[in-house]
């Protein structure tokens, strides 16, 4: 009996001994599955990707259908909403999601940790970037969190309903933004990426142009809303002792290339292999009966020629109709877009083109706000340069082109109208189901093309789609949302 | 608090001091009128303050003066006097059987559950498995109040879910707690699914055999399972397996067999059409490659079917084929059997238990293997010394068809043919006109087939190969002494080791149709792919408990002390050769090496433990009052070091009040209690999330289509998406409830009802961020759940006599729940959905309310119609709906033996809750239904409609037509709203007759008794207006929190069968 004190206590005393030793047997919460701080050499491929991912999918399908380049086919139905005008807040979930939880989130860790190393290089490239992601989103979206965006982490301030900015405010945060980046270039330092930089692979003098060619055509959004503004940017650039240029050849064209290998596809491409290769992209026929109209060599690029060598559109929207799809091109592996080709996944993306650097100074020279160069040269060049980048070589063709036809013909002697109508509807066409996005905001911005129909089954009548509606996401998650905006309502730069 | 519990613990030791000192004793043993050992019966020495209480084994010891009696009590007993002599064996004689039951509750520990001052319900082994079910938890559904079971195919390897007084956890799991000898097992989900795909492999609480099974002790509210702490929060299952002593008595020995061989078929299928046929009348009308329903009506007239294929084609009367969907699926088959040895001395007992599982599924090519072995041995040293050891290891094997919206699942598959094809036609995948892949005379590989848009579903059920495997051991070991009179210490060392493997092997193929002209644009094309998981699983426990009685007049005061730990880890590896974006090299292949491109492989190494103390007090007053006080102190490795440590405590009572009846008053109520408990429980986070954010690999998806890194062969990495908290607390829950227990008429009617309500607060939630934020996800402490309910159980025995007994019985549940409180900014947390529709906890709702586009009405309740296109509109945001939480659960049951024949039927229900159907979105979509053939296919005028004027008022609508096709197909006009029904249903659960049979067969033979019954489980349905589709238990979201979610799940099956037992 004695002992069952003993014993009693012996218990007690194991138990206190075993909770003591417990503080180290509890200590095993440390994640094994994440990796911790790293190099930003493995972290900014990551962003170039993701938004390449965007521009590349989501954006150049929505883009493209509104340029009226591309249309549903009658015999699938993935992209219906798209020629209704009545895109569905879900969809833009992802391209929302990817560009702020992806790209700039993993680009502003890319500055904060360059910036903590002094690493100029990969700090001006990290701002460029962002710029130009935030372009995009408030060319989209319109108002959208910019200044509290990203700041989820504790020791960013932890906010997790950003507030909205005015689309405004976006544009000056843009052009701040570009403007450190550009102070922050140096490129004879051989502090720079190499390969990890997807883009133009660490050459920091194309990166140069690109800021200055991404600034060019941030003041040329302006260009309706606040032509002061749009002018005196552009004076600021070529004040600037820094200034060597824009964007001139093709290996200045801000690009992402991919490859047939896995996880690297053209993400449209590796999109409709996810959907059981189902060819849904038709060629519309607004681009294609205009390009055939003008004898544009594009058209057989673009597009895939039927057996008998001719490419033929079908109408914006008429996908309710399955007989109209007999006898139908449709979209091109050269874009992409073309399901049962295996090359589609090599089409790069394209985010800042040569041709596109070419017609912003082709359009700000003959707005006479840009001194050097000169429209009409600038204007050749730029089909020159497209027809380059899709191997068109032809020169009887190119010249033709050139000389003869409605379009690719510069009227030296027009109106300034006249001249920013032809500028722009030629780049309407040199970004083809390439920068579908690029080409529908430019629309939005001047009206050009002008020739754009109403897609047969759309939903808000005459009406055009002016913008992307808000992601589902926002709506549900973020506080400060500051209400639904239909699809017609303009983004605050179109004001035509 | 570890300081309080010390206290606590020196405290009651000092109190013990004095009572232990003594000299001389007597052991003894207290037996029931059958032998079995009665624990916590009282021994009062007369004439003194001093007494025992017996142990678990129904043993005392005791120091006393020479020639003292002994007074023995024990609840349901008849009080004794004897004599008091060393190593006394003393039977008592039953009084009142409904105070004898005994419960099992946590840790293990037997209770009279007239002592109890929680609710429980205990099934026995009959009980259990009338119904004969391949699942111990499914056997449970119907028989316990307050318990929400859904099981989700029916049949054997499907998932069953336990919920147990509502819906607690936003962001955790709502399972019950599985227990089983004293040992909580792993009742994780073996579905794998995205959005394409859906497979369910059950879940792991389904792999106790549920033949094993001796009783299982249902504990509902959180007093009963406060020892069990976080792990209890969602009440427990108490298993307990077979013992050599339960079945035989000290030195017999028994071998028992049974066999038994079932069928299975499915329970409900959808209403189909019958009036139209293959075809588009918006395209072709007669369009051979369809899967559309919207074709010609049916006139009985030859047509020829399917592709041209070297000048041949099929010809067949154009003419509905009614059972076509029912042709596809064979009648499963399952062929059980169960030997056991057992046997039993008066110091020890075994019991070896063998189980076999070989079944059949109703879709082609599916099985389930399972085959399990289990060893139970118990054994009293004769120097205070006791163990008992459990081990169990379970192999299974399953192969399971696929649900879900992809190419792979069979179901959906079958759902798209259209009425006039002949289902079962097409099963001879070597028929050229069948074959999805045929090589041509010129070497090319085509299609026969004929649909364009669908696969043929034989092809898929053979070509995509889902299958799990396990190897499973769980066992536990304890060994007790006891020291003195008062105290008995014992350890209990257990868990399990669990190994898991998932292989889904999706086909290469790449094949164009014979008529490559007319079926141009669709190819059979699919790049092939493998999966492959494997968790390792394991997990301990150790228990080391103090257990002291003292017995003080008529007061009695037990108390148990405890430490213990838990250790979990899994390693989970997998590795993914995606169909999608990556794909086979060489068909039929399936191998890691044999990848286009990189393999997304993970590894997830997953480490938790958990240290507690734990103490709880009872004290009995002359066996009518009772109060019991519990206390625990858990440290969690998964919360921070400053937050880890947490403490709850329970305090229930009970009161016997039939106790102080008059004799006569005891004719009519013989038992009557009254009980009540109020108790809180804590619950840490799961492992790592308190971390900061880390960078994982980078891969995006845009829904179909990614881009992985190394993006060529440049490597990336990118921040996680979700935000860690380091600051987490413990989440809580507080529990209280009150119930009677009556029995009347010497428990020829016994009724037992409880109200309660719980609250669970500062859930631990990883709550959805918006993206601009940089991060789609936290961690968070918020969010209130509140359960109330009631549940109530009443049992009428209306015939009792020697050789006949009728029995009624019924349960009714009511369980009200409500998100109060979600984490500021929030309104609503997502659990789970599909493409339009989400599954969410939105503050206000019931946890689990759908939310969705649906239908836009006026003010009037009248459907808005487009004026110009006649299209129902719908509204421009989703809208709450109904969630899929039943409001009310109810079963009723009887049992009728007669001599040595037993009938058993069991019936149940749930009303109230939603679902939402992918089956009938996709029904409708392809023109099956009979909804959709609404006045004729012809333009309609929507009943009770208005559109909207020139002025924006609603005018009636008296001429705008809507056109059925658009709603439907076309136009997709359909809301996502409109593919919720009510998931009402009443079930014929379970229906037995068992035959004993006659001894005299066996009196010139060594078997030494038999038993044949009849059985079926899951036999009937009746389902709510308005649902034409699916059983509302079907879910595709296994037992996870996403529930009510019909992902094209392949209907659940009835099943039916015999089994013949016999013992030796």
């Amino acid at each position: 009996m004695k002992y069952t004190k003993y014993k009693i206590v012996a218990f007690l005393a194991l138990s206190t001994l075993m909770l003591g030793g417990c503080k180290k047997f509890l200590d095993t919460n440390k994640n094994p599955n994440i990796a911790g701080n790293l190099g930003i050499e493995l972290v900014l491929p990551s962003a170039q990707v993701e938004i390449a991912h965007v521009i590349g999918n989501n954006f150049q399908v929505n883009g493209s259908f509104w340029s009226q380049y591309w249309t549903q086919s009658p015999l699938a139905n993935q992209y219906k909403q798209y020629d209704q005008y009545q895109p569905s807040t879900d969809n833009y979930n992802r391209s929302w999601g990817i560009l702020y939880n992806g790209a700039l989130n993993d680009l502003q860790y890319v500055y904060k940790t360059a910036a903590s190393k002094s690493d100029k290089n990969y700090m001006a490239i990290s701002r460029l970037l962002t710029a130009y992601t935030f372009q995009v989103i408030t060319d989209a979206w319109g108002d959208a969190p910019c200044v509290e965006a990203i700041k989820g982490l504790e020791v960013d301030g932890g906010n997790v309903n950003p507030a909205y900015d005015a689309q405004a405010a976006i544009y000056d945060t843009i052009i701040s933004q570009i403007n450190e980046a550009i102070s922050l270039i140096d490129v004879n330092s051989p502090a720079h990426p190499g390969a990890d930089d997807l883009i133009y692979g660490g050459d920091m003098t194309l990166w140069s142009e690109f800021a200055y060619t991404l600034k060019l055509k941030v003041a040329m959004r302006l260009s309706e809303v606040n032509p002061t503004k749009a002018t005196a940017l552009i004076a600021e650039i070529e004040a600037d002792p820094n200034f060597a240029g824009f964007i001139a050849d093709a290996s200045g064209d801000a690009k992402i290339t991919c490859t047939s290998a896995g996880g690297s596809e053209n993400p449209l491409y590796s999109e409709i292999v996810g959907v059981g290769k189902t060819q849904n992209l038709f060629a519309s026929a607004t681009c294609v009966d205009s390009m055939n109209a003008n004898s544009d060599p594009r058209v057989f690029v673009f597009y895939k020629p039927l057996a008998n060598g001719n490419v033929v559109g079908n109408t914006q929207g008429d996908y309710n109709n399955s007989t109209s799809a007999t006898g139908k091109s449709i979209v091109s592996y050269i874009v992409g877009g073309e399901a049962a080709q295996a090359l589609s996944a090599s089409a790069p993306v394209r985010l800042l083109s040569v041709s596109e650097s070419l017609l912003l100074q082709a359009e700000a020279s003959a707005r006479g706000w840009l001194t050097s160069g000169d429209d009409a040269s600038l204007f050749y060049s730029a089909i020159d340069a497209s027809f380059e980048a899709y191997g068109i070589t032809d020169a009887p063709t190119i010249a033709y082109y050139k000389d003869s036809t409605n379009w690719g013909l510069y009227p030296t002697a027009g109106s300034e109208t006249d001249k920013i109508r032809h500028i722009v509807t030629q780049k309407w066409f040199s970004m083809c189901g390439n920068q579908g996005f690029e080409a529908w905001t430019e629309q939005r911005r001047t009206g050009y093309p002008d020739f754009l129909i109403q897609s047969v089954n759309s939903l808000i009548g005459s009406k055009r789609p002016a913008r992307f509606v808000y992601p589902t996401e926002e709506i549900n998650l973020n506080a400060n949302f500051p209400g639904l905006k239909s699809v017609d309502q303009k983004v605050w730069w179109d004001v035509n | 608090m570890k300081k309080r519990l010390l206290l606590t613990l020196t405290v009651l030791l000092i109190g013990l001091q004095g009572l232990l000192a003594q000299s001389s004793s007597v052991r003894g043993k207290i037996l029931d009128d059958k032998g079995d050992p009665i624990p916590g019966a009282t021994i009062r020495v007369k004439g003194t303050s001093k007494g025992a209480v017996t142990d678990v084994n129904g043993n005392f010891k005791l120091t006393i003066e020479d020639g003292a009696t002994l007074a023995i009590t024990a609840i349901g007993m008849k009080p004794t006097e004897k004599s008091a002599q060393d190593g006394m064996s003393v039977k008592l004689v039953t009084d009142q059987q409904s105070l004898r039951e005994t419960v099992v509750t946590a840790q293990a520990i037997k209770r009279e559950k007239a002592s109890l001052g929680y609710a429980t319900t205990t099934l026995n082994n009959a009980e259990l498995n009338n119904g004969n079910n391949v699942s111990a938890l499914g056997a449970l559904q119907g028989k316990v109040s307050g318990v929400n079971i859904t099981s989700t195919t029916g049949g054997p390897g499907g998932s069953t879910r336990v919920v147990i007084r509502g819906e607690k956890s936003i962001g955790g799991n709502n399972n019950a707690l599985i227990v089983v000898d004293g040992i909580p097992i792993n009742n994780g989900n073996r579905t794998r699914s995205n959005s394409l795909k859906q497979v369910d492999f059950g879940n792991r609480g389904n792999d106790v055999n549920p033949d094993d099974i001796e009783s299982i002790s249902v504990l509902k509210g959180a007093a009963a399972t406060a020892l069990y702490g976080s792990d209890g929060a969602n009440g427990a299952i108490m298993i307990t397996t077979k013992s050599g002593k339960s079945k035989s008595k000290a030195g017999k020995n028994e071998v028992s067999f049974t066999t038994g061989y079932a069928w299975s078929d499915i329970l409900k299928y959808p209403t189909f059409q019958n009036q139209y046929g293959q075809g588009d009348l918006n395209g072709v009308p007669d369009d051979r490659r369809e899967n559309f329903s919207w074709g010609l009506p049916f006139n009985g007239e030859l047509r020829p079917w399917g592709q041209v294929i070297n000048g041949q084609q099929r010809v067949k009367r154009y003419e509905a084929q009614e059972n076509n969907v029912k042709d596809f699926f064979n009648i499963g088959k399952a062929w059980e059997n169960n030997l056991s040895l057992s046997g039993a001395t008066d110091k020890g007992n075994y019991f070896v238990g063998l189980n076999t599982l070989n079944s059949k599924g109703v879709v082609p090519n599916t099985f389930l293997d399972k085959y399990s072995i289990r060893l139970n041995a118990n054994h009293d040293f004769t120097n205070n010394l006791y163990s008992s050891i459990n081990l169990n290891y379970i192999n299974g094997s399953s192969r399971v068809d696929q649900g879900g919206q992809g190419e792979g699942s069979v179901w959906n598959n079958v759902c798209q043919q259209p009425r006039d094809i002949p289902i079962g036609n097409l099963k001879d995948l070597n028929n050229v006109f069948n074959s999805q892949d045929y090589t041509d005379s010129n070497g090319v590989r085509r299609y026969g087939y004929y649909g364009a848009y669908t696969e043929n579903p034989y092809w898929v059920a053979k070509a995509f190969d889902n299958r799990n495997k396990y190897d499973r051991l769980i066992g536990q070991t304890t060994v007790g002494y006891r020291l003195g009179s008062h105290a008995t210490i014992s350890n209990r060392f257990g868990g399990e080791v669990l190994s898991d493997r998932i292989y889904l092997k999706s086909p290469k193929l790449n094949t164009i149709a014979f008529e490559e002209d007319f079926y141009g644009g669709s190819p059979k094309s699919f790049n092939g792919g493998y999966y492959e998981s494997t968790d390792n699983f394991s997990s301990y426990f150790n228990d080391l408990m103090l257990s002291l009685n003292y017995q003080v007049d008529k007061l009695g005061i037990s108390a148990v002390i405890g430490h213990s730990v838990v250790s979990k880890r899994s390693n989970f590896l997998s590795s993914n050769i995606d169909p999608v974006t990556n794909g086979l090299v060489i068909e039929d292949f399936y191998n890691f090496d044999n990848a286009k491109s990189k393999i997304a492989s993970a590894n997830n190494l997953s480490r938790s433990r958990k240290v507690g103390m734990y103490a709880t007090v009872n004290f009995d007053f002359d066996k009518f009052f009772f109060l019991e006080m519990t206390g625990r102190n858990d440290w969690s490795s998964t919360l921070d070091a400053s937050n880890r440590s947490y403490f709850y405590p329970s305090i229930s009572a009970s009161w016997l009040f039939s106790q102080h009846l008059s004799d006569a008053a005891k004719k009519v109520i013989n038992y009557g209690k009254l009980r009540a408990n109020i108790s809180s429980v804590g619950n840490d986070a799961l492992a790592y999330q308190n971390n900061n954010p880390g960078f994982v690999s980078t891969s995006v998806s845009s829904g179909f289509g990614s881009n992985i890194f190394p993006f060529n062969d440049v490597p990336g990495f990118t921040y996680q998406n979700s935000i860690g908290n380091s600051a987490l607390k413990p989440e809580r829950q507080l529990g209280k409830e009150i119930g009677i227990e009556l029995a009347f008429l010497q428990d020829r009617i016994s009724a037992d009802f409880t109200v309660y309500s719980n609250t669970t607060k500062d859930q631990i939630l990883s709550v959805p961020t918006p993206s601009s934020t940089g991060f789609t996800s936290r961690v968070i402490n918020a969010g209130t759940i509140k359960n109330t309910g009631i549940e109530a159980g009443l049992r009428l025995t209306p015939i009792k006599r020697k050789g006949l007994r009728w029995d009624v019985f019924g349960t009714y549940t009511r369980n009200k729940n409500v998100v109060l409180d979600l984490p500021g900014g929030v309104d609503q947390i997502v659990l789970g959905g599909y493409s339009g529709m989400s599954i969410v906890a939105a503050k206000g709702k019931p946890f689990g309310t759908f939310y969705a586009i649906d239908l836009l009405k006026d003010a009037n309740g009248n459907q808005v119609i487009d004026s110009a296109t006649g299209a129902p509109k719908s509204t421009t945001s989703p809208v709450y709906l109904g969630s899929f939480q039943p409001k009310f659960m109810a079963s009723w049951g009887t049992g009728l033996t007669i001599k040595g024949l037993s009938i058993n039927v069991l019936f149940d229900t749930k009303q109230g809750g939603y679902l939402y159907s992918r089956t009938k979105d996709i029904l409708e979509f392809v023109g099956v239904t009979p909804s959709t053939t609404l006045n004729d296919r012809q333009p309609f005028l929507w009943n009770n409609s208005v559109y909207e004027n020139s002025n924006g008022d609603y005018v009636t609508n008296t001429n705008v037509l809507t056109d059925v096709y658009n709603y439907y197909t076309a136009a997709n006009l359909k809301p996502a709203g409109q593919d919720l029904i009510k998931a009402g249903y009443v079930k014929l659960r379970e229906v037995s007759i068992g035959y004993k049979l006659p001894q005299q067969w066996f009196s010139k033979t060594f078997i030494g008794s038999g038993s044949l019954s009849i059985y079926g489980n899951n036999l009937l349905i009746w389902t709510n207006k308005g649902n034409d589709y699916v059983d509302p238990e079907v879910n595709s979201g296994g037992a996870s929190n996403e529930q009510g979610f019909d992902f094209s799940a392949r209907p659940s099956v009835r099943n039916y069968g015999f089994r013949l037992g016999l013992t030796f």
